[in-house]
Formats: structure tokens, sequence, C-alpha cells
């Protein structure tokens, strides 16, 4: 009698979705201006946090990984952060291509590179 | 038949030399580069030194040891792309002209894309296997450029 309803179970399970994951589930907590997180979670996050399955992004930069970075690492990545958005490499346009709504716009490279540049010379200072 | 394959040959032939015409820049300088990393660190030890040169200043500073083959196109102009590339990256030669906070990412860098095998590109340790970064030579590197890194900071 409850075979049927086993099949039928089974059956269902079979046929979900693939589960896609959101782009970002992971809660990163370091104290940045929100509008500066917004952007990382919305254009970076995909390939840079712990749980991506970008290897290559991730050993570049993993905002998961952020507190533990010696010193001298957070300033270089803060360094690098401002050049890639800059000169419009990162977000890579392979990436773009399937995803043309999170590219960063002018105001937000803006955003970005100057709240690094801030954050690098602070830490210049520790 | 064996007037096309003739034919075919001599246009080969014919293209191979006439793209010989397109000769590249070479980067030679006659300059002494007052601002060059290993200048800058006289106290740098010889080994380390030898290191950096054999295996980075071929594409990171204004002087490139040519092999015979870069002379003929169209390798000649890949290695070009490559060296206009690599010293869009980082030109050692420049290393001093750099402010302190380009220094410390420089030499975070410099640690990292050793250690992961980015650095030297593969491509380019097939045709210079001398170019090679033993262990040692990575935990050399990356041992005085943290040493340096700190340095840097420490200094107001």
């Amino acid at each position: 009698m409850l075979l049927p309803v086993f099949a039928i179970f089974v059956f269902i399970a079979a046929h979900q979705p693939t589960q896609v994951p959101e782009a970002v589930s992971e809660d990163i907590e370091l104290g940045w201006p929100e509008e500066v997180m917004t952007i990382f979670e919305r254009s970076c996050f995909d390939c840079h946090i712990a749980e991506s399955g970008n290897i290559k992004g991730k050993s570049k930069l993993n905002f998961s990984k952020w507190e533990d970075y010696k010193l001298t690492k957070k300033i270089g990545k803060l360094d690098d952060i401002i050049k890639e958005v800059e000169e419009k490499k990162m977000p890579p346009k392979k990436y773009l291509n399937d995803y043309p709504d999170r590219a960063l716009s002018d105001e937000e490279i803006k955003l970005v590179s100057e709240w690094a540049n801030a954050e690098a010379d602070k830490l210049m200072q520790e | 038949m064996k007037k096309i394959g003739r034919i075919s040959l001599y246009i080969i032939l014919g293209s191979f030399i006439f793209i010989q015409f397109f000769r590249v820049e070479l980067n030679t300088s006659a300059e002494v580069p007052e601002h060059d990393l290993l200048l800058v660190h006289p106290d740098m030890e010889t080994d380390l030194q030898q290191t950096f040169r054999t295996s980075c200043y071929d594409y990171h500073s204004d002087n490139t040891d040519y092999p015979w083959y870069a002379h003929i196109a169209p390798f000649s102009w890949v290695i070009d792309q490559h060296i206009r590339n690599g010293k869009h990256e980082v030109n050692y030669n420049g290393y001093d002209t750099l402010g302190k906070r380009k220094k410390i990412a420089l030499l975070d860098e410099i640690c990292e894309v050793v250690s992961d095998s980015s650095m030297p590109p593969a491509n380019y340790l097939m045709l210079h296997p001398e170019a090679v970064l033993s262990e040692e030579d990575i935990a050399a590197i990356c041992e005085w450029t943290e040493m340096e890194a700190l340095k840097l900071l420490r200094r107001k």
C-alpha cells in the first residue's frame, strides 16, 4: 500500500529542478559600507567567496578569508581591486555576457575605487 | 597536381619571407635603470638577485635577453606582445618610482604569483627551463618580499 506513495515521492524527488544556488548565500561581515558591499555581493561574490566554484577567482581574492589575510596582503588586494575595476578587467567580459546587469556603472566604479583607496590608506597607518 | 604542390610551397615560403619585413622594436635599453628593484636593494642576496634576473626580467624590465628565434616572425610578434603585457603589469626597472602602497601591493603579488605557479608562465618555462623556480627559490622570494613589505609598512 505504501509502495505507490513511495513511488510518487521518488518521482517528485527525481524531477525536482536542479538546485541553483543563489548568487550569495554566505554572510560576510567585514564592517564595510553597505553600498560597497552591495556592489561586491552583486558583481564579485560569484567567484570571490569561499563557496564559489571558481577556483582561480577565489585563489586571487577570497572575501570569506579577508580577515585571515595579512595586513600587507589586504593593502595589496585593495590596490588590485582599484586597478581591476578601473581598467574594467573585472568583472570579466565573459561573465558580463551572461550577466549584463552585474556590470559596474561609472559611479559604482568610482565608489568602489574611492572606498578601496581610503581603506588601503587607513590600513597603511595601522 | 605536382604543380599545385609546388606553387603552394612557393606561396608559403614567399609569405614567410614577406612577414620578416614586419620587424618589432626590440626591448633593449642602454640607460642605467636607476630605479631598478635590484639596484635599489644592493643588500639582496646574490642568488635571489639572479633568480629575479633569470626568471622575471625578460618580460618585466627594459632589457629582454632574446633567444635566436625571437627575431623571426611570427614568433617575434608573439614575444613582443608578451613583453608589452608583462611590462604593463610591472617593470622592475621602475620599481623605485612606485609609491609605498604600490610597492607593498607589488611585493605581496610577487610572492602570490610565484607560489601559485602562475608566474613565470608555463609557455615561457617550456622554452626557458632555466627560469623554473624551485621550492627554495619561491621560499627565498617570499621571505624577501614579505620582509620588505613589512619594512615599508613600518616606515611611516
